[in-house]
């Protein structure tokens, strides 16, 4: 399958802004894996609408996370049931006060990486490790800890990284 | 907000991304998120932190896609991530099959589409280990690359880039993690961004927003060097990390140990050459179809002057690259011996000859010929020796003692344009210890080609260097040897090809190896005979 030169210049933005919509996605679905789905739906309806797209326009992130959210209220009405998910109403709030919020995705994104590097080496594993290895209960398993231990030592290490989080969103700076 | 109010939402936040929030708590949760702007942003604020994570350590735990076999339409319930995307398949039609690195061949189309985490952004003369060139717009997953020589300049995500100079392999292990085993990258990140990680055997080195290279050579030292910004290296060993501020720089010895390093500016390739080269350019590479070079007996004293009088060069080999370059990147080469000495000349077809700007640790890149050759007549042919990566994990006494035999010598002939004279490099056994200058007893002269296409070198060797001198090959005696010729850019910095040759016609089977990893490997070398 060839692509054309537009294609690739499509591909090339979508890849510098599949993080930002995965971000946006995790924000409306806590479920890691009700994410991944949606984020591959996402990507397919981003690539077969990929026409719809003006390349010289740009805003390439706003139309992809409109797509994202369109799979969202989707999966929102196939799954009404699910007790996880947070009311439609709050749902949309949330969004707007994103969106109002300017660039504080992206903000939020480079103070996590500015604090991810202050952590010592030992919690940056540990997060590593459960997120990039998945149920808590094998990363326990190889540690020789419980889950349950794990767990309590994830929040800590998240609720670490939130304060730095919020200190360097309110100075503004990353440096 | 006061305390009691953020430690709450917190703690709701955490139960919400845990799937643990109980309906009292959600519905209290809501009521709060519905009246107070403040809440809501601390919240997204939370749930940032958390998709923040879950993308940057997203990677290895993708399993391998089909995208052939998807039903898009359909979502999965998987909790594993499928890539599956029609676009996925466009992108890895234009990439073809990057090929696997100590193997030489493509994989199966389909088999290595995982999450596309950089593009081909430039490419100079760069070429993938099956001879493929770069292109541009290439995409680069998960998975293990070989570039085999060139400088590729790719773009990944949150704007970060990396400066790739052949031969490299790496793998991409998230959006924001590399994996380097051999070869040097520059990684860039963009202003504001950070968190890159370049992960080695030995080290982990942490972007903490900044320009730095990091180099893996192939006997194993690893170098990190900072630019611009601070980096923090960690050595994967023992833990110890260290902050280094542009300007500096770091080695970690094969033994995992970190230690201050000189800063050398010119170590790392930090921007894509403008030059356009006026000579022919292109993927450089041969098919092998000579097994072995004949070592002929020196009648005469040999004269190292670079007029080979004293050489019969009927006796020599010819190896060219693929056309169209077959006529402007070829070598003839031979070899001759005596009771103390080996002998080598070459005429080697280059249009940018004796250029080679002595890169610390990546001379060979510069342009050289490698020849290796096994002066232990014990080790019979095809020589059994290979290197630790693909030595099983009890390897015989035998294969051992083969594979560490100090009597199986690479030697790097290079001309280096900084000084003007001939260079001799040495590393023995398969082991890959860091080639080391030859010490005094050789002599060696390069000779330009009255054109200025190519050049000739002659080197006398004594055997001592190859640890032999008392008990040097004799007429009779067929040993293993390779020969491989790399050629460079005008500046004698980045290594555009390479060519071997004098390989066994029939390697064996494994490891499945391309001919750029030939030298890590004893079974596929060809033959010196001795008459």
């Amino acid at each position: 399958m060839a692509t054309e030169p537009s294609d690739n210049r499509f591909i090339t933005l979508l890849l510098a802004n599949q993080s930002s919509v995965y971000r946006f996605l995790f924000t409306l679905v806590p479920r890691h894996e009700d994410v991944e789905d949606l984020f591959q739906q996402t990507c397919l309806t981003l690539w077969q609408e990929r026409a719809k797209f003006d390349l010289e326009k740009g805003a390439f992130a706003s139309w992809a996370c409109a797509i994202a959210h369109n799979h969202v209220r989707n999966f929102r009405r196939r799954e009404s049931t699910r007790q996880a998910l947070l009311s439609e109403e709050v749902a949309e709030l949330l969004v707007t006060s994103r969106e109002a919020g300017g660039r504080f995705s992206e903000e939020c994104h480079q103070a996590l990486q500015h604090c991810l590097n202050q952590l010592p080496t030992h919690q940056k594993t540990l997060v590593e490790k459960s997120y990039r290895e998945g149920p808590l209960k094998s990363t326990a398993a190889a540690a020789g800890r419980s889950a349950n231990a794990l767990y309590k030592s994830l929040r800590r290490i998240r609720a670490i990284l939130h304060d730095c989080m919020l200190r360097v969103l309110a100075e503004g700076s990353t440096s | 907000m006061n305390a009691d109010q953020a430690a709450r939402l917190r703690d709701w936040a955490d139960d919400y991304v845990a799937g643990a929030l109980g309906p009292a708590e959600r519905e209290a949760l809501e009521r709060e998120l519905l009246t107070s702007e403040e809440a809501r942003r601390f919240f997204l604020s939370y749930l940032e932190l958390h998709a923040g994570l879950a993308w940057q350590f997203r990677g290895l735990e993708c399993e391998l896609p089909d995208f052939r076999e998807v039903k898009p339409t359909r979502p999965s319930r998987s909790r594993r991530w499928r890539w599956s995307l029609p676009w996925a398949a466009a992108v890895l039609a234009v990439a073809a099959a990057v090929w696997v690195w100590l193997r030489g061949a493509p994989r199966e189309p389909g088999a290595d589409s995982g999450p596309v985490f950089a593009v081909v952004r430039e490419t100079l003369r760069g070429r993938w280990a099956d001879g493929r060139e770069v292109r541009v717009s290439e995409s680069v997953g998960r998975g293990p690359w070989r570039l085999q020589s060139g400088l590729i300049s790719l773009s990944g995500d949150d704007g970060v880039e990396l400066l790739v100079e052949g031969p490299a392999v790496a793998q991409w292990l998230g959006a924001q993690h590399v994996r380097l085993t051999s070869g040097t990258v520059v990684v860039r990140m963009p202003e504001g961004g950070s968190g890159f990680v370049v992960e080695t055997a030995q080290m982990r080195v942490t972007d903490l927003g900044t320009e730095f290279g990091v180099s893996v050579s192939p006997s194993g030292d690893e170098r990190v060097q900072v630019y611009r910004g601070r980096v923090r290296a960690e050595a994967a060993a023992s833990g110890e990390a260290r902050e280094l501020k542009a300007g500096s720089a770091l080695r970690c010895s094969a033994e995992g140990e970190l230690a201050p390093a000189a800063f050398v500016e010119d170590r790392f390739i930090r921007r894509m050459p403008r030059t356009t080269p006026t000579t022919p350019g292109g993927p450089l590479y041969n098919r092998s179809a000579v097994e072995s070079v004949a070592v002929m007996r020196a009648t005469n004293e040999v004269s190292v002057d670079g007029q080979l009088t004293e050489w019969n060069r009927g006796t020599f080999f010819k190896s060219a690259c693929e056309p169209p370059y077959a006529a402007t990147y070829f070598v003839e080469g031979g070899m001759m011996y005596d009771a103390t000495h080996l002998y080598v000349a070459a005429h080697v077809g280059d249009p940018e000859p004796m250029r080679n700007a002595s890169r610390d640790g990546f001379q060979f890149a510069g342009g050289s010929v490698i020849v290796r050759l096994s002066t232990d007549r014990r080790l019979g042919w095809p020589l059994q020796g290979i290197n630790p990566v693909f030595r099983p994990t009890n390897p015989s006494r035998k294969l051992l003692a083969d594979s560490t035999n100090e009597r199986v010598t690479s030697l790097i002939l290079w001309h280096d344009a900084k000084s003007g004279r001939a260079s001799l490099d040495l590393q023995h056994s398969f082991e890959w210890e860091p080639a080391v200058a030859a010490p005094p007893g050789w002599k060696g002269t390069f000779q330009k080609d009255a054109d200025g296409l190519g050049y000739t070198l002659e080197y006398a060797i004594p055997w001592r260097l190859l640890h032999c001198e008392s008990d040097p090959p004799r007429a009779g005696d067929v040993m293993g040897a390779l020969w491989t010729v790399h050629w460079s850019d005008a500046e004698g910095r980045i290594c555009f090809g390479q060519l071997t040759d004098v390989t066994n016609q029939n390697p064996p089977a494994s490891p499945p190896l391309s001919p750029a990893a030939f030298f890590l490997s004893g079974p596929h070398w060809g033959r010196a005979v001795f008459q």
